[in-house]
């Protein structure tokens, strides 16, 4: 009964000028009266310590600093969650995540992203609407290797099925790829809808290492044989014109507010980025959604995103402002609204906290990643991406490179290790203090007291021996840079 | 029961056994065989980095200018001839299913060893697994506390390819020799398996202790799958610790008979390794002797290498065939390409994609022939040319997997093992 009242609001015309905190007050009422309707407890909200790290790691791909998390945490001022959200999304670290991540989400499986990543990175910092974004990308000509939107075409392998599959799932949240070769068991696409969405990019690939523009609007599947003509996936027909190319035809069905696919796939990858689960359902099926489960909330954000002109990082910021994004997190939670879960790092963020941790040695180009040891860090942690922020896929060889290997090692040796050495030889600090900077620089917060006791009893197992209250500094931060805190955000 | 059952609940046995002199264990897959129980395949890459020289070793062309110096020598089977070089090679000659018809199309180092691989060239949209992943997911065992796919002494930016799109799971444990003095003690062990030397044993297991309470109390306070999954891959990432890989690595178990057969190199004692590892379960093993790349100098240099090779090649097929294993161990021997049948101005010889050899033995394969035929110059494959896919899809074949089975991306795209329309070499595994 209750859920049929929720129901009835039905759809609110968008306001173009609503703001972040209105888009979180709008999120928390709705998402409030689907929890009560369900019958869950509402969660706490989370400790300034969970949400700092959290904003980092979702923001920037990286955990604060040491003096970043000590100034956070020992602030009293009112607004100062908002603060770092905003000082974050004008952080150069935000561009740089936003489009790996973005990069990765149109492109997923490409080995060849640097480029079509480097462009994007501009045009985040730049906050371009994101259905400009689209519409670069969809229509972009030239050289498919240097930084610009002509670089998704070589990231994806610029051929008509390639670009169909990607397109339908990076910028609609569709998986249209069964389709290639048979009609979709549990959908409604058929062979037309794939290659009718192929035939817009039966010309990219002409030149080789180019992207080109050509007229034709007919394709021949590879398989099979059948020619098929240029089509959308819903709606009318497309009307081509004399001089226009059909991938700019396309692009004006696809990056619109009236495309019910475009703006909810956004919305829905965004939160799933900062919450650790889609909105709703699985992130790449928003076809097979049921009717409820779009109206209840996905629809109507879609339209306020459309409304703001496709503002990323108003949209980003109405979220981390809710009650939604700060409440504590849950162990297992049922994917959609429930609540929050536990999430693993992804093998990036997993490098940038080492580095931010340890404060590891630059390499070419400036990244500790292009030292031969991070380049081989970097390899075996991504042999361990999920598939999801919640999986954890590390296995042995991961394991053994954290517990072992030459970079923790250092980093836990006295002589080598900066951050080690700045704590333990700072003859101002107590040994609290120290632990305190360990944790801060690990963690991004301060020990609990029962923590606290269990750590000075290592630190004073040997009251006498100078040296062994040392290493127990660096044991200390051995096991908090191999704990599942190191790698799981709460 | 099969081999990998036993080997893991009675490892301990095992090495009890070996302590009283017992190391072979050639009762192992006997026992498994008498359980009545199709026993585990397996196989084995000899990964011959650089690109052998195909003229020099199985394919020579006495008299001819492009021959150079080496001359052919018999093995037991009536016309199968190779190089003087390999006599212990020649004398297993039972056992070799030589093509000397490989026809590839890409001449660069790294991107002809990921080619020969994944069967795939690199750039594309797909992260295509190695073929060690793809082995490991058809024919290891996830529960075992070894890794199913080991690489041993991998070269570089040549060397290490991973699981791919298959994931974690199946990536490969590396394995580093310290020392490339053959007459230096090979000291075989796992990255990483041991903690650095400076930190005192104290301090691990002051280390261990707080690393698990800290587990305990995130698992407490935070709990969920991933929480457990980091405590599990740990737990067997320290058991491997603990136990030193169920003893693999302790070579000097081998009586000095066996280790000297092997040969006293990081390749020969690398392919010993390899045999101790799949007696403990491990399904796919990768060995590289690297220095092919013989651009000057090509002969002594192939010389050199041929007398690295044929002993460690060759005893681990007698070895492996003692035990009772060749039958279910396929043993493949290949590099990313061959060298030019013409000889350089520095007596070298240059990349050739065009006409060079592969091996294969064990597992079923028809030993004793030679496949294929590249004429008198070895200038380009006469007769029955075979590709990549081919090649891969017979290696595929002969340890019972079909090539054309499916693996999915994470977005759901179906890859087949390798590429479609490859054609099994029917007179090696039919």
């Amino acid at each position: 009964m209750l859920s049929l009242v929720i129901l009835s609001v039905g759809l609110v015309p968008a306001n173009p000028n609503e703001s972040p905190a209105e888009l979180a007050a709008w999120i928390d009422s709705r998402l409030e009266a689907v929890r009560r309707a369900k019958g869950h407890q509402a969660r706490p909200e989370a400790g300034d310590d969970v949400f700092l790290r959290r904003a980092y790691l979702e923001l920037t791909g990286a955990i604060p600093s040491v003096s970043e998390a000590r100034d956070f945490l020992e602030s009293t001022s009112a607004g100062k969650r908002e603060r770092l959200i905003h000082s974050l999304l004008d952080d150069k670290r935000f561009s740089e995540h936003y489009a790996r991540l973005w990069a990765r989400t149109m492109a997923p499986a490409g080995n060849t992203r640097g480029p079509f990543e480097v462009w994007l990175r501009g045009e985040l910092r730049k906050n371009t609407p994101f259905d400009q974004i689209a519409k670069a990308i969809l229509t972009a000509k030239g050289n498919a290797a240097s930084a610009s939107p002509a670089a998704f075409y070589s990231a994806v392998g610029n051929s008509p099925e390639r670009l169909a599959e990607a397109v339908a799932r990076g910028f609609m949240g569709i998986r249209l790829g069964c389709a290639q070769c048979h009609n979709h068991p549990f959908t409604s696409w058929k062979r037309e809808h794939f290659w009718g969405l192929a035939a817009f990019f039966a010309s990219t690939g002409a030149v080789p290492g180019q992207v080109s523009d050509g007229f034709a609007t007919r394709i021949t599947a590879t398989n099979g044989g059948r020619e098929y003509d240029a089509k959308f996936l819903e709606g009318p027909s497309p009307q081509f014109s004399e001089g226009r190319s059909p991938r700019a035809v396309l692009a004006d069905w696809v990056a619109t507010p009236k495309n019910r696919y475009f703006a909810a796939n956004v919305v829905n990858r965004v939160w799933q980025d900062l919450c650790g689960s889609g909105l709703v359902s699985t992130i790449d099926d928003l076809d097979t959604l049921e009717d409820e489960e779009r109206q209840q909330i996905l629809d109507e954000f879609a339209a306020k995103f459309a409304a703001s002109g496709f503002d990323l990082h108003w949209l980003i910021e109405g979220i981390c402002l809710s009650k939604a994004y700060q409440q504590t997190s849950a162990a297992n939670i049922e994917p959609g609204l429930a609540g929050r879960p536990v999430r693993t790092l992804s093998p990036d963020q997993v490098f940038a906290a080492l580095d931010q941790a340890l404060s590891l040695k630059k390499g070419r180009g400036l990244s500790p990643k292009f030292t031969p040891e991070g380049q081989n860090l970097m390899a075996r942690l991504d042999e361990a991406r999920g598939s999801t922020p919640t999986d954890f896929k590390g296995g042995i060889p991961q394991a053994l490179l954290l517990m072992n290997g030459p970079i923790v090692t250092r980093a836990t040796t006295l002589e080598d290790s900066l951050t080690l050495r700045a704590v333990v030889e700072a003859p101002f600090l107590k040994e609290t203090e120290k632990l305190d900077t360990l944790y801060l620089a690990a963690y991004s917060r301060l020990p609990r007291a029962d923590e606290r006791d269990r750590l000075l009893k290592i630190v004073r197992v040997k009251p006498d021996d100078r040296e062994a209250q040392r290493q127990a500094y660096a044991n200390i931060f051995w096991a908090l840079l191999n704990s599942p805190e190191f790698i799981l955000c709460p | 029961m099969n081999v990998r059952e036993f080997s893991r609940r009675d490892f301990v046995r095992m090495s009890l056994a070996s302590a009283f002199g017992v190391a072979a264990c050639p009762w192992l897959p006997r026992l498994a065989a008498a359980a009545g129980k199709k026993p585990a395949k397996a196989c084995l890459v000899l990964w011959m980095s650089g690109g052998p020289s195909q003229t020099d070793t199985w394919d020579l062309k006495p008299g001819h200018k492009n021959g150079g110096p080496f001359k052919e020598i018999a093995t037991p089977v009536l016309g199968l001839r190779i190089s003087e070089h390999l006599p212990k090679l020649a004398a297993v000659g039972k056992e070799l299913g030589i093509i000397r018809s490989m026809t590839t199309k890409e001449g660069e180092h790294a991107r002809a060893t990921q080619l020969l691989h994944t069967g795939q060239l690199p750039g594309g949209p797909v992260d295509y697994p190695a073929l060690g992943s793809m082995m490991a997911k058809e024919l290891g065992d996830s529960e075992h506390d070894l890794p199913s796919y080991v690489t041993i002494s991998p070269q570089g930016a040549f060397g290490n390819f991973g699981a791919g799109f298959l994931g974690p799971q199946y990536a490969p444990l590396s394995v580093s020799g310290i020392s490339d003095n053959p007459n230096a003690r090979a000291n075989l062990t796992i990255d990483f398996l041991k903690p650095d030397r400076s930190v005192a044993a104290s301090d691990q297991e002051t280390r261990r202790k707080l690393l698990a309470e800290l587990q305990g109390d995130f698992a407490k306070r935070h709990g969920g799958d991933a929480a457990a999954a980091q405590a599990a891959s740990y737990r067997k990432a320290q058991r491997m610790v603990d136990t030193e890989a169920h003893g693999a690595f302790r070579l000097d178990e081998e009586s000095a008979k066996m280790r000297d057969a092997y040969g006293r190199s990081r390749f020969g004692q690398g392919c010993l390794l390899a045999r101790r590892l799949l007696e403990r379960g491990v399904s796919f093993v990768e060995v590289t002797l690297e220095g092919w790349d013989t651009h000057q100098n090509n002969f002594e240099a192939v010389k050199n290498l041929s007398q690295t090779l044929d002993p460690g090649f060759s005893t681990l097929l007698s070895d492996l065939k003692d035990r009772g294993m060749l039958a279910n161990t396929l043993v493949v021997w290949m590099g990313e390409f061959g060298r030019t049948p013409l000889i350089n101005p520095g007596a070298g010889r240059d990349h050739f994609p065009n006409a060079w050899s592969t091996v294969l033995a064990g597992s079923g394969i028809k030993g004793g022939q030679a496949v294929g035929n590249t004429g008198k110059d070895g200038a380009a494959v006469v007769d029955r040319p075979v590709g990549v896919a081919d090649f891969l899809a017979t290696v595929f074949t002969a340890v019972g997997v079909d090539p054309a089975k499916e693996n999915k991306t994470w977005e759901g795209r179906p890859i087949s093992l390798v590429p479609k329309g490859a054609k099994v070499i029917e007179e090696l595994v039919g």
